[in-house]
């Protein structure tokens, strides 16, 4: 404490999130001053690294942005330039990157749940500990992120930075026998799943309630993964690329990550608890009874420390949507439908396991980007991270400093952010250059 | 035979990073045979835990001066860590906390060794360094003598000049 009277929260390097960041929060008067998610990763301007590329070099290069998600970038990237070029995919191939898509929730939603976040409900350091008391528990964890790996692997040719995306499909569709692996693991990762969300909803978490403004993609016959419109809980509905008519990047100071609001300022919070809320009646029939039993419902929009359980579920779903469309695999006829570049601006949004990810190419007439804007989940849950840190800080404030430290760290771990994905977007300016 | 698994850690276009990939090509085609080779991008517990034989974890090191030839048992790899000498692939787990919980779980490390030549540049685009390309025949020469020996479950007590 200050003589003034102030008190610092501050985590000098967040443990267990991806990437190097850390919190600041200054209490004075019982009242919070400051609330601040520090990410101090280098930036790595991707986006600049894509002008001059052509459309198939772009879902390549997108792809490094992020060892756990680079399925979200490829998706993202191919599905603004098809849509720019008209290219109209063969279902199966549709079907396929449905499956892609599942493989990294899975990996990334079992890393999180088990490795990452799990620690923090039932008091370890870090999954070290957790891995010596509960060896079962984290062997499930593994054995989910294996498969969901293995998904990625079989249809992108190996499981980080796949290679196979291409404008129009894939460069190669998996033989149907190539998926008789999943197929057999995938009744037995089910189980796996289905126990996960038992064991998560049975976590305690921190009392906490607030209302939030939600946002995710929607879609009236799928769950949102590559497809659909924006939506919100306040009434918003979109097309994906209109993003920009709606929302706003700016930089703060304090962050290498620009990070993004609604063009009225306010925070919104994007990711697993926000696509159950907007689209959990387009769940898998096996995860909806999953959350129905339960009986948390509407808690997992209002406590983001149930994010634990919303991802649960929709590893679940993961889970058996892919068992669906391995089941009914045939391969596509094209997998690689013809297109032609063509000048204009190519915009789409997915769902990356974090939340909404948004991309924006300007095209030039040689078919080549000019211009890159890339969104990421974790930049725009930043500001709503900052926003319950200003709300949830009081409740801890009579706990030991340390105490109300981890608290506060596990909130920020609650988003599942991966600051590695957000820091490539630092308006760079030279003055006097 | 016994099984032996080689988990070819990194990322091609990312400069020194394809290191593992670089001492795949030069290693006889007969050894790549006798492994199976495993892309895992990124060192994660899952690709160590349960594996049925022994590993070959080849990867970019962080630490020692570029070009340096790093080859250690896997069971060293925790000590060497906190030496300053860690594999390059590692993004949502720090190195420790990988090897920790492997090292908890039912079957624990497996039997295997850690190979890799530190690292200088991870430019996006690069080719490998010229310290980490001179060092690649010395760095497959070594995962040549540790496939063979550990798929005859041999425990030579030195490694090749």
């Amino acid at each position: 404490m200050h003589e003034s009277g102030e008190v610092d929260f501050s985590v000098r390097q967040l443990t267990r999130v991806e990437g190097e960041g850390r919190l600041s929060l200054t209490v004075s008067g019982g009242e919070v001053t400051q609330a601040r998610l520090e990410i101090f990763e280098a930036p790595r301007y991707f986006e600049r690294l894509v002008v001059g590329r052509t459309p198939d070099e772009v879902i390549d290069i997108v792809a490094r942005i992020c060892g756990i998600c680079p399925v979200a970038y490829q998706m993202s990237a191919v599905h603004a330039f098809e849509r720019l070029f008209d290219v109209a995919l063969d279902p199966e191939v549709r079907r396929l990157r449905r499956l892609f898509y599942c493989g990294e929730w899975i990996e990334s939603h079992a890393l999180h749940i088990y490795l990452l976040h799990a620690p923090d409900f039932l008091g370890y350091p870090s999954a070290v500990e957790l891995a010596g008391d509960h060896p079962d528990v984290v062997q499930r964890g593994l054995r989910l992120k294996r498969l969901g790996n293995r998904i990625v692997a079989i249809l992108g040719g190996r499981p980080i930075h796949p290679v196979s995306v291409r404008v129009g499909g894939f460069s190669r569709a998996p033989r149907r026998g190539e998926l008789d692996e999943l197929r057999q693991a995938l009744p037995e990762a089910i189980a796996d799943a289905q126990e996960t969300v038992r064991w998560a909803a049975s976590l305690e978490p921190p009392t906490y309630t607030r209302e939030a403004r939600l946002v995710a993609l929607r879609h009236p016959d799928e769950y949102p993964m590559n497809d659909g419109r924006i939506v919100s809980s306040d009434g918003l509905d979109i097309d994906p690329p209109a993003w920009p008519d709606a929302f706003e990047e700016r930089q703060v100071p304090w962050s290498n990550a620009l990070q993004a609001v609604s063009h009225d300022g306010a925070p919104y919070l994007l990711g697993p608890s926000a696509r159950v809320a907007l689209a959990g009646d387009t769940l898998h029939p096996l995860a909806a009874d999953a959350l129905r039993a339960t009986a948390l419902g509407g808690e997992l929009a209002t406590n983001v420390f149930r994010s634990i359980v919303a991802r649960s579920v929709e590893l679940l779903h993961a889970l058996a949507e892919a068992a669906d469309i391995v089941e009914v695999y045939s391969e596509p006829a094209v997998h690689l439908a013809p297109w032609e570049p063509r000048a204009g601006v190519a915009a789409w949004a997915t769902e990356a396991p974090r939340g909404l990810l948004f991309h924006r190419y300007e095209v030039g007439d040689d078919g080549l980007v000019q211009r890159a804007q890339i969104v990421p989940p974790t930049s725009q849950n930043q500001a709503a991270i900052e926003h319950d840190l200003r709300l949830f800080a009081p409740s801890v404030l009579e706990l030991p400093h340390a105490e109300a430290t981890h608290r506060l760290e596990q909130l920020i771990r609650s988003y599942d952010p991966c600051i590695s994905c957000a820091t490539h977007f630092l308006d760079l300016r030279v003055e006097g250059a | 035979m016994r099984h032996v698994v080689l988990l070819a850690c990194g990322e091609p276009m990312r400069g020194d990073d394809a290191l593992a990939l670089a001492v795949l090509d030069a290693l006889p085609a007969t050894t790549r045979a006798m492994v199976e080779i495993r892309p895992v991008g990124q060192l994660m517990p899952d690709d160590l835990h349960a594996i049925d034989g022994a590993v070959i974890v080849l990867d970019a090191v962080e630490g020692p001066p570029a070009g340096t030839v790093i080859d250690l048992p896997l069971s060293a790899l925790s000590e060497a860590y906190d030496r300053g000498i860690s594999p390059a692939s590692s993004h949502a787990l720090p190195l420790p906390v990988t090897l920790g919980i492997v090292e908890r779980l039912p079957g624990g490390m497996p039997d295997g060794r850690f190979l890799g030549v530190a690292a200088a540049d991870y430019t996006l685009g690069a080719p490998l360094s010229p310290s980490v390309q001179e060092a690649v025949p010395d760095c497959a020469a070594r995962v040549n003598h540790w496939v063979r020996a550990l798929v005859h479950e041999a425990k030579p007590s030195h490694v090749p000049d």
